[in-house]
């Protein structure tokens, strides 16, 4: 038996796959799943998983909306939502005071204007390039012999910063093992891995031209030593996030999904 | 006497001997994590083939990205240079030379006597780079070795859009996920990274005969297709390692300042014996 209430939004990212259940505007079940081994079947745990967390089967949910870069593995019947419309639709949700959202997601960095009332005014999204992303990141990491996670506090405390061009994210990781061999201190190579993002991150955002209030979102923004050298470059107070940056953009896609099935 | 070229680069170290205008020995190696050590090993090992050491070498030029930092090399002279000199040495008809490194890419011109006249190069992003390839290798599960021959075996190819290696990588990893072929994936790979060459080239303009140097020269399909696109017939230098032109042209540079500083200390010997036949005559 359907319920109405219950919408689904699955976001199959570049790196990571996200699944949101919400009940009546409220996530009642989430999951992160890396897109390890077969992507559907990556995709069917997410949802599996998210659906649990939320005490629902499939069969029950009354609206479901698919998005992302793999979003064409989605197994299920489903709504097939925009990126950016459906990030915009997620920041609208948990901070309607944005204006402007800059996602770093796993491949791709995206930049989206929004107005009061949510409506995208303007976006840009640089997908032809990976310098600055979630995997550079993630290679960053492994070439530090560090998990993700570790890196922040690492760069949080560094006196100083290694300089790294990263142009580009296959050679940022020998810019990185050089700076090793060198005898760089980890913490300055981190804390310069933060602050090569944060200046991409920047440019991009002042091609577009950004309204206050500005959010970051995506995996990239777990990392608040970016985030933190992004409102120093960039001269602007970044929000305080209130629900997981990677969530918005699934969430986004089961709002829409459900607006779509209202119709 | 005994001239030597140390190529060190981003993904792999070269070193060639040289006995007055023959190559006696050369060889390559992976690069180690610091550029002195990968210079030291493969020169070790190119002068222990040949039953030498370090003290027989009469002058040694270094060369690549790593090539300031080479203790018992004389001087170091840039691989664009060396790359020019090195091609035009095999084969002097050569007046444009593409270098594909492990991390650079590289179009050359070269005068008749083999000097660097102009040249173009993207060392920003691994695109059209060796890294490119060997991503791709990696991606479709093969040994980069594999990859040219696997896309020759292709009947046709498939378009790769993405420029950027690591979207590349990601690309193919979806076609070979949606039941491409690794052969036309392969193809469509080494013609993506044609496509990229010939762009480059073109910037600097083709003047023939043209040589391909540099580790993706060992790619048939690669050349094949650039030839295609450049409408040229010869890329290959006639039997010689397309690797090791780098340090083949430090070499020929080694024995050019050696052979200069014999002259110049033959010069300033003479003068140095007539003051002192000079001040014995003095009363």
């Amino acid at each position: 038996m359907k319920n109405m209430q219950a919408c689904l939004g699955c976001d199959v990212g570049a790196i990571a796959t996200k699944t949101v259940v919400l009940m009546d505007g409220t996530v009642i079940g989430f999951e992160i799943t890396r897109n390890e081994g077969r992507l559907v079947q990556v995709i069917e745990d997410s949802a599996s998983r998210a659906l649990e967390m939320a005490k629902l089967t499939l069969e029950e949910i009354g609206s479901l909306g698919g998005t992302g870069w793999g979003e064409r593995y989605i197994p299920f019947p489903h709504f097939s939502i925009s990126a950016i419309s459906a990030l915009a639709r997620g920041v609208n949700w948990a901070h309607p005071r944005v204006r402007t959202v800059i996602d770093l997601g796993g491949l791709s960095t995206t930049v989206v204007v929004l107005n009061e009332d949510g409506r995208v005014l303007e976006y840009r999204t640089n997908d032809r390039c990976a310098a600055g992303t979630g995997f550079f990141i993630e290679q960053a990491a492994q070439a530090l012999e560090l998990g993700v996670e570790e890196l922040c506090p690492m760069a949080l405390a560094a006196p100083e910063k290694a300089r790294i061009s990263a142009q580009c994210a296959v050679f940022g990781e020998s810019e990185i093992v050089s700076h090793l061999n060198e005898g760089e201190a980890v913490s300055s190579i981190a804390s310069g891995i933060a602050y090569a993002i944060a200046s991409g991150a920047a440019t991009m955002l002042n091609r577009v031209g950004f309204e206050p209030e500005l959010l970051v979102t995506g995996g990239v923004a777990k990392n608040s030593s970016v985030v933190k050298a992004l409102e120093e470059i960039a001269g602007v107070k970044v929000e305080e996030i209130k629900v997981d940056p990677q969530e918005l953009t699934a969430v986004g896609a089961a709002l829409l999904a459900r607006e779509k099935t209202g119709e | 006497m005994i001239f030597a070229g140390c190529d060190v680069g981003s993904l792999s170290g070269e070193a060639v001997l040289m006995e007055d205008d023959t190559i006696i020995a050369y060889e390559i190696i992976r690069v180690r994590p610091r550029p002195e050590d990968t210079a030291q090993e493969v020169t070790a090992k190119t002068l222990a083939k040949v039953g030498l050491d370090f003290g027989d070498l009469d002058y040694c030029v270094s060369t690549g990205y790593g090539r300031e930092r080479i203790a018992f090399a004389q001087s170091s002279i840039s691989e664009i240079s060396c790359h020019g000199r090195g091609a035009h040495w095999a084969n002097p008809e050569i007046r444009t030379v593409i270098d594909i490194g492990g991390q650079d890419c590289k179009v050359i011109s070269v005068d008749k006597l083999g000097y660097m006249v102009d040249f173009v190069m993207n060392d920003k992003c691994a695109a059209g780079t060796g890294r490119f390839l060997e991503l791709m290798a990696k991606a479709l599960g093969v040994e980069l070795e594999q990859l040219g021959p696997l896309a020759l075996s292709a009947e046709d190819t498939i378009g790769i859009t993405k420029t950027c290696s690591v979207l590349a990588m990601y690309d193919v990893l979806c076609l070979l996920y949606d039941g491409e072929t690794p052969q036309r994936i392969a193809s469509g790979v080494c013609m993506a990274m044609a496509e990229r060459i010939s762009k480059l080239a073109k910037r600097v303009g083709i003047k023939p005969e043209v040589a391909m140097t540099g580790g993706v020269a060992k790619n048939v399909a690669v050349v094949a297709q650039l030839k295609e696109i450049l409408g040229v017939e010869q890329l290959e230098l006639p039997e010689i390692d397309p690797q090791i032109i780098g340090a083949l042209g430090a070499a020929l540079f080694a024995k050019e300042r050696a052979m200069r500083a014999r002259r110049n200390r033959a010069v300033s010997g003479d003068v140095k014996q007539r003051k002192t036949r000079e001040r014995r005559s003095a009363p």
